[in-house]
């Protein structure tokens, strides 16, 4: 049994069809960040409620979603990086053109192989639990469901690059936090 | 770049969460959306209605 949900399966196959649409036509492929990525490498622990990309090659990737039946968003008054799927009310918006503003180390996105013929791109793991432990520092208080996911991803990461993931910690929290404080987190978790 | 198959992946969360006695699926609260951009915010409530007035079974049903 996949530890996916079906409609998650379909969808990911679906952007992995315009994706490899976007290749073919001599762009790098697209790459998934945010919660649908956090629901890839937790299985599921959080469900996502739509897909986040980071791709250059934007009219290309619009191109590729018009021709797997997207539509764009296009109610006036609204930025023109929203498609949906009117069938499978999925939701996708394409919301930059450099991998966590140039942060990211691009050679370690991790590229899954959906179907036979077509994969999708995603945001290398240490740079989402990064992301959601800069999203948790950003309040005094804390934003308790952004350190919860990035304790999920740490915990189900089949391997991290520590020191990579310590750096980018520091970087996305401004230096207020850094892997030994998620690793504490981790542990209470586990006793 | 590292390559996997999504069947690999399933079968090594499966295994990871059996040693860590996790089970199920959406037990770790998604973002709250207290940051969410207009954009977003217009594009979610799109799939909202969506999902109000489909009938397909197999959609992609999620919480806003």
């Amino acid at each position: 049994m996949s530890e996916f949900r079906k409609e998650f399966v379909e969808a990911l196959e679906l952007l992995a069809r315009a994706f490899e649409r976007v290749v073919q036509n001599g762009y790098s492929r697209p790459v998934l960040v945010g919660g649908a990525a956090v629901e890839f490498y937790t299985g599921g622990a959080v469900v996502s409620g739509d897909f986040d990309i980071v791709t250059q090659a934007e009219e290309a990737l619009g191109q590729a979603l018009l021709a797997e039946g997207f539509r764009r968003e296009d109610r006036p008054g609204w930025l023109l990086r929203g498609y949906y799927h009117p069938e499978l009310a999925l939701g996708v918006e394409i919301v930059g053109r450099a991998l966590f503003e140039g942060q990211a180390d691009e050679s370690r996105v991790l590229i899954v192989q959906v179907t036979p013929e077509a994969a999708v791109a995603l945001a290398p793991v240490e740079d989402l639990i990064a992301d959601r432990m800069g999203q948790f520092a950003s309040t005094a208080s804390g934003v308790g469901e952004m350190l919860e996911q990035a304790i999920r991803l740490l915990q189900l990461a089949p391997w991290v690059d520590e020191e990579y993931l310590n750096r980018r910690i520091a970087t996305e929290t401004a230096d207020a936090y850094d892997l030994r404080y998620l690793r504490e987190k981790v542990k209470e978790r586990t006793r | 770049m590292n390559r996997i198959t999504l069947d690999q992946q399933s079968a090594w969360l499966a295994k990871r969460k059996q040693e860590l006695g996790l089970s199920g699926r959406d037990y770790v609260p998604a973002n709250g959306g207290a940051r969410r951009t207009a954009a977003k915010r217009a594009l979610l409530e799109k799939l909202a209605e969506i999902n109000r007035i489909s009938t397909r079974a197999l959609r992609f049903v999620a919480r806003y």
